[in-house]
């Protein structure tokens, strides 16, 4: 009997955990919809041309489908941002930065990405990309538990590889021009 | 004539250059199907800027060759190291693993390759069977009707994706409005550029699907920096007796019918004929306590479904322009890029494409076999290349993937933004392929929405006179308003208890 209460117990503290984390999800999706319905509408209103674009006979113009798919997107976002409304108290500042700071890998790796593409007009194409395979590998290849010296000569030979493979594959190739 | 027609171009496509990068595709296919987090979607999409070389014929062989293997190749890891390498091959872990394990990898290998070339062959022969039948319909549709399947694809795959229906169509509202950005094709009058000329030519498929699921995937993955020890048995005997491998004939026909209607159901995808598969065999067997334990039904049923949905996902997207899954959806893009819009004028207009697309199937499935065959011993290595390095390498891909499509480094800017963005809405549970759906459908669905409403000088009675349109319409909103209707029915029913 004790065990029962017990269990009964857990199911509905991971039933009301379960809830929370859904609200939590519907909040945020909330205001990433709303984000994105705003980018949408932003640039919708500053478009003169096609605020003013006129209905053609039966053609309903180019704004048409545009505003009905915004306000889709909007009301949606309000939606879930109403659903999600009663964890709106419990968000607090120093759980959401430390959220956010699970995913700076993530993040990093993306914006190391967006640097590469920047460094291109400069350094060409197989320089900027062995620059980026040889670093991330490094640290990955430390973050497993490679000692150092194995570290830098796996990730130099594995870099200088993956750059010879990439060369011969899509410039000599198959003539892309991303390295010229 | 169709006969004579597949056999024309399965005879263009047996050159040594085409079967030489069919040979490539195909071991392509394998190694990165192998690889866990390396989806068949993925493989496609970061492969695709090596077709844009190739003339059309070879390309289609090649996206064919990758598709096709990349399914088998997601078999391998689910066998042996228990991770599938894609989403469908989850269930052939349950038996596969455990063969494996008994000390028959070898064996659990060939049952799965044996059972998807026959699948896959399967899901071809009823491709071709059903796609003039349907086509020969849908070429009686006009614009009404074609308005309404772009909105019921649409609806529909955003109802059976993965998380919420409504977080689904939220999603493919924000996908068509990235197919509307740049000039409007009838007015020209541009939407959604910020009035920059950076997005004056749209957002083209290619880098929104590489980032969605290239990048995305590869985010996801790389902020793990453990060192896994994974044990990767040691493949001897590779062949079961043939006895036993013929034994299970009625479970690959079983499997592959399941696979090919299942698969071509949009949206239902072959995650859920397999599973379809599975469970069915487990209900018909006598011995269903042996499932879970190594036995080869339970490899056989998954892989010939897996391999059948193939074929079955091309039907819609042949035949009606729609496509079935993310797969296809890749697919389609691809095919755009190559000049060649999928539906039912295709049948009409370019035939050799059709049967240009049966022969590459025909070919990616026999050489899936042959290479799959002669390289089973080797296949536990792919399983030894660090995550880490396929990572860099793919992210590498991407940015040479969404560049090469038309040299503008604006799409690698998309491509890295759609990849960010894939990344938080997975975060966020709120799924990621209707955007993707939206863009290739959107065009469709406005096109034909103006074209209907300028030809009935504005007037919507249109789709409720056409029976064909009002079915569809009516369907739209049935799935639309499902989310509200199930509770909603048990709450009566509750009430009434």
């Amino acid at each position: 009997m004790v065990k029962l209460d017990s269990n009964e117990g857990n199911t509905q503290k991971h039933a009301s955990s379960m809830k929370r984390s859904e609200c939590f999800l519907d909040l945020w999706a909330g205001f990433f919809f709303i984000l994105i319905a705003g980018i949408g509408w932003y640039s919708h209103i500053i478009n003169e041309r096609l605020a003013t674009a006129l209905i053609m006979g039966g053609d309903p113009g180019p704004a048409f489908l545009a505003k009905i798919t915004l306000w889709i997107i909007t009301l949606g976002g309000v939606g879930y941002l109403l659903k999600g409304s009663r964890c709106l108290s419990e968000i607090r500042l120093n759980i959401f930065l430390q959220e956010i700071a699970k995913h700076k890998v993530s993040f990093s790796f993306a914006t190391s990405i967006g640097l590469l593409v920047v460094l291109v007009p400069i350094t060409g194409f197989t320089v900027s990309a062995f620059l980026f395979s040889f670093l991330w590998l490094l640290w990955l290849s430390l973050g497993a538990g490679i000692s150092r010296k194995g570290a830098i000569l796996f990730s130099g030979a594995v870099s200088v590889a993956i750059c010879i493979f990439l060369y011969i594959v899509f410039f000599y190739l198959l003539n892309i021009k991303l390295y010229g | 004539m169709l006969s004579f027609d597949f056999l024309n171009s399965l005879a263009g496509l047996i050159t040594p250059i085409s079967l030489l990068i069919a040979v490539l595709g195909v071991a392509l296919g394998i190694v990165l199907g192998a690889l866990p987090g390396v989806s068949s979607t993925m493989a496609l999409a970061i492969l695709l800027p090596v077709t844009f070389t190739m003339d059309q014929s070879n390309a289609i062989l090649f996206l064919m060759t990758i598709f096709v293997s990349s399914v088998f190749g997601g078999s391998v890891s689910a066998i042996l190291i228990n991770i599938p390498g894609t989403p469908a091959a989850i269930v052939t872990q349950f038996d596969g693993y455990p063969m494996s394990r008994s000390g028959r990898p070898g064996e659990a290998l060939a049952y799965a390759l044996f059972s998807s070339t026959a699948g896959g062959l399967l899901g071809l022969l009823i491709l071709s069977m059903a796609a003039p039948l349907l086509v020969s319909v849908a070429l009686e549709f006009k614009s009404p009707e074609f308005t309404m399947i772009a909105a019921f694809g649409l609806v529909l795959l955003a109802f059976s994706s993965s998380g919420s229906t409504i977080k689904g169509i939220i999603v493919g509202a924000i996908g068509l409005i990235c197919g509307m950005v740049g000039f409007d094709m009838m007015t020209d009058v541009e939407r959604f550029t910020f009035g920059g000329s950076a997005l004056q030519s749209g957002i083209d498929v290619v880098p929104l699907t590489v980032g969605l699921f290239g990048l995305a995937e590869v985010l996801k993955n790389v902020a793990d920096r453990s060192n896994k020890n994974i044990s990767i048995p040691k493949i001897t005997r590779i062949l079961p007796p043939l006895k036993k491998l013929l034994s299970t004939w009625k479970v690959m026909i079983r499997g592959s019918v399941a696979g090919v209607f299942v698969g071509a159901i949009p949206a239902a995808g072959s995650a859920v004929a397999v599973a379809i598969a599975y469970a069915n065999e487990v209900k018909l067997s006598k011995t269903p306590e042996k499932f879970g334990t190594g036995c080869a039904e339970g490899i056989v049923a998954p892989e010939a479904a897996n391999s059948a949905g193939v074929g079955g996902s091309l039907i819609p997207m042949m035949t009606l322009g729609i496509p079935g899954d993310t797969i296809t959806a890749v697919l389609m893009g691809a095919l755009l890029v190559h000049g060649l819009r999928p539906g039912p004028m295709l049948f009409t207009s370019n035939p050799e494409f059709v049967t240009g697309v049966y022969a590459a199937l025909f070919i990616a499935l026999i050489l899936t076999f042959i290479v799959g065959l002669l390289s089973l011993r080797w296949m536990a290595a792919v399983m030894r290349i660090p995550t880490r390095v396929m990572m860099v390498l793919i992210a590498l891909l991407c940015i040479i993937g969404a560049f090469s499509i038309r040299s503008n480094i604006v799409d690698v800017y998309v491509m890295i933004s759609f990849g960010c963005l894939g990344y938080i809405m997975n975060l966020l549970k709120i799924p990621v392929a209707p955007l993707a759906f939206g863009l290739i459908l959107g065009p469709m669905l406005e096109e034909n929405l103006r074209r209907t409403l300028m030809i009935s000088r504005g007037s919507w009675e249109v789709f409720i006179d056409r029976p064909i349109a009002l079915g569809l319409l009516v369907a739209i909103v049935l799935f639309i308003l499902a989310p509200f209707i199930k509770p909603l029915i048990r709450r009566i029913r509750f009430s009434m208890a």
